[in-house]
């Protein structure tokens, strides 16, 4: 997928070759660049993958109400991935799909398909700090995470349920997400993030995520099968699952476009 | 036991035509209630009517490249017989390649960007009873052929047998001052509606723009309406004229402004060549009222509080996004046009709640620019129970007096409730 554009490999490159002379003389921003862009390079050529995702939102009074909906994904090289996520439940947005264009260097692409009227409507991604189906996911929560999206700053060491983790600040490049900064806990054994902590545009700690039960698939990508969201100003909370994880299962270019979303079943 | 041979048999061909073969369907049932402020002229002099329809579709993957769907429709009404119909929305056998998919059958397909008219969406004909937004349709006959290229998509249009517009009848509400006599029906084509019709499509995004070019010759899908003398009143013959559209629609995404414009040149015999146009813009105000925390105008504690009332709760919502839509409606042909939108001006509001029960509403003003009348909609729903939408959608006809052709519509103002199950 080379989610890592020109400049941040060349960055990389720089911190293996600096690395070495100067030792302890890399920089927090360099190191945690360096964290993300490890995380990232570990999860490249996994192709393609779906999975089926059920969220269930929870109310401050306790209340659920369920989503289900299909996820499929495309790695691309040189730029940021495609995805497609199509909707089973509530049964009335049963259909319809939204395909999403990542991009490094421009702002992603986005269609939606509403099959009532057969319509497929492209829709601007700017609109990424509002909520994924009515749920504590933002759009830009769920997006492809590029390495380019953020700036990063290394922390601390710490231990996390029992696993040591590098404290990695992460603070989003584009001036419309929803957040001031991130605190992202990414366990050193697998680089996969454990938990991570969203700071509201008034450095307000917002939301908590917690994600768990990670499973490796190929023998080398590890995904989360249950990830937690807490809302800690409206007390409200979604849990997001994942079931039935594929990879490498043949999906095409073609299969993410907004001429097939139409097909889509 | 042939039975169960010749059933056992039927699920192995079944399972075994392909590996992923997959049947799926969905759909819903609604019931809706509506009511006239004002009353009518008889036989239309009721104020209150319900009507239930059932909208079902059924899907079967054949093989990875080849499914089949059929979606039948049926809406039957307390007061219009006209409005109780039946129609095949869809009954299509759709291959797809890489590069390329074919549908034949009765098919629906939507083109477009525009709220207020949709100019360039020619392919199929407006269900004009089932909803007064002309976002219904019927089911078209079709082969069609879509090739993807670099260069954009192609598509391929043959459509061999017309439909005709449905309209209200004599009992049937809004009343447009005349009934509609269909099965008066003329054609300027001798083929009547087995006139095959053509249209070519090319479409492509770009990074900020998509672009689409039209063209379609054959039978207009609206009709004139000729009025005849039918002993004391008038009825209204259509006619369905053939002619010629190209047309553009574009729409370009630039941060939280969307461009849009249709805009189509028609002609024909009987018609005068003319250009219609629809363009404007939409403004989406992200989480509008979210600043209001924001900047502590007021605090987060106060929305937080157990006691918040609905019109405090409202003011939280730091999640409901607002599009503000203004688009301009013109006809070269002005009071010559067929339709009420030659010179007007659409103002809209579009609400979206971005909360569990995905609760939307769309307010839209119609202003006729020429002082003419005001048209006022609202479009409101949200979910009930996981698998219920309750809507609601009003129509108010104001200052229609000097408005030609809008003048019958001045006491036609309505309020719908509809409540839909999905499954």
């Amino acid at each position: 997928m080379m989610k890592t554009t020109a400049f941040s490999a060349l960055a990389l490159i720089g911190t293996l070759l600096v690395a070495p002379l100067t030792g302890s003389a890399e920089t927090a921003e360099e190191k945690g660049l360096a964290i993300a862009i490890e995380g990232d390079k570990r999860d490249q050529g996994y192709i393609d993958s779906t999975s089926d995702m059920r969220m269930i939102l929870r109310n401050r009074a306790g209340k659920e109400s369920v989503r289900t909906m299909r996820a499929l994904s495309l790695e691309v090289e040189g730029d940021g991935d495609k995805s497609l996520s199509i909707f089973d439940e509530p049964a009335d947005v049963k259909g319809t799909a939204s395909l999403t264009w990542a991009h490094s260097d421009k702002p992603d692409e986005q269609w939606l398909y509403l099959p009532a009227r057969k319509r497929v409507k492209r829709i601007f991604s700017k609109n990424k700090s509002g909520p994924f189906m009515g749920s504590e996911f933002a759009f830009e929560d769920i997006g492809s995470q590029e390495v380019d999206k953020y700036t990063y700053k290394y922390l601390r060491d710490e231990q996390i349920d029992g696993a040591d983790a590098f404290v990695v600040e992460r603070v989003p490049v584009d001036k419309n997400s929803g957040y001031k900064r991130q605190i992202s806990w990414i366990e050193k054994e697998r680089y996969v993030a454990l938990k991570i902590d969203y700071y509201d545009r008034k450095d307000t700690l917002l939301k908590t995520l917690v994600a768990s039960e990670y499973q490796q698939y190929l023998d080398k990508f590890w995904r989360p099968s249950r990830m937690e969201m807490t809302n800690h100003q409206s007390g409200k909370s979604t849990t997001l699952t994942f079931e039935n994880y594929q990879f490498q299962t043949g999906l095409k270019d073609s299969d993410f476009n907004k001429n097939a979303l139409k097909r889509l079943r | 036991m042939k039975r169960r041979l010749l059933s056992a048999l039927l699920s192995a061909f079944l399972a075994g035509s392909s590996s992923i073969a997959s049947a799926d369907w969905r759909g819903n049932v609604s019931y809706e209630f509506s009511y006239f402020p004002e009353s009518a002229q008889a036989p239309a002099d009721w104020q209150t009517s319900s009507s239930v329809a059932a909208d079902v579709e059924f899907y079967h993957d054949l093989s990875d490249e080849v499914s089949f769907t059929v979606r039948p429709y049926v809406r039957v009404d307390q007061r219009d017989d006209e409005r109780s119909h039946a129609d095949i929305r869809e009954l299509v056998l759709t291959t797809v390649g890489d590069t390329w998919e074919f549908n034949g059958g009765i098919d629906t397909v939507f083109w477009g960007v525009t709220e207020s008219r949709h100019l360039v969406d020619v392919i199929n004909q407006t269900d004009n009873v089932d909803g007064v937004d002309g976002e219904d349709k019927l089911g078209q006959v079709m082969l069609n052929l879509k090739l993807f290229r670099d260069s954009g998509a192609y598509e391929f249009y043959l459509l061999p047998h017309f439909r005709e517009r449905t309209f209200a009848g004599a009992e049937g509400r809004p009343f447009a001052g005349a009934v509609v006599d269909t099965d008066a029906v003329q054609y300027q084509s001798s083929d009547r509606s087995d006139h095959i019709d053509a249209a070519v499509r090319w479409s492509r995004s770009f990074d900020y723009w998509d672009l689409g070019l039209h063209y379609f010759h054959g039978t207009a899908r609206d009709p004139l309406l000729i009025p005849q003398p039918r002993g004391e009143t008038i009825a209204l013959i259509p006619r369905y004229v053939l002619t010629d559209q190209v047309g553009l629609d574009a729409q370009g995404l630039f941060g939280d402004w969307i461009l849009k414009a249709e805009v189509v040149h028609r002609s024909g015999r009987e018609i005068e060549d003319h250009l219609e146009l629809v363009s404007g813009f939409e403004y989406t105000f992200v989480g509008l009222l979210g600043g209001l925390q924001e900047n502590d105008i007021i605090s987060t504690d106060k929305c937080l509080a157990e006691d918040a009332g609905f019109l405090r709760r409202l003011i939280c919502n730091d999640r409901m996004d607002l599009g503000v839509v203004v688009e301009v409606l013109w006809d070269e042909r002005g009071d010559e046009a067929r339709h009420p939108f030659q010179r007007d001006l659409l103002t809209g509001f579009r609400f979206a709640m971005n909360d569990e029960r995905s609760t939307d509403a769309l307010l839209g003003i119609i202003q006729d620019l020429d002082g003419g009348a005001t048209t006022l909609s609202l479009e409101a729903s949200t979910r009930l129970y996981e698998s219920f939408r309750l809507g609601v959608e009003t129509r108010i006809f104001a200052n229609t007096d000097d408005d030609a052709a809008l003048s019958a519509f001045r006491d036609e103002s309505f309020i719908r409730v509809d409540l839909s199950y999905f499954f």
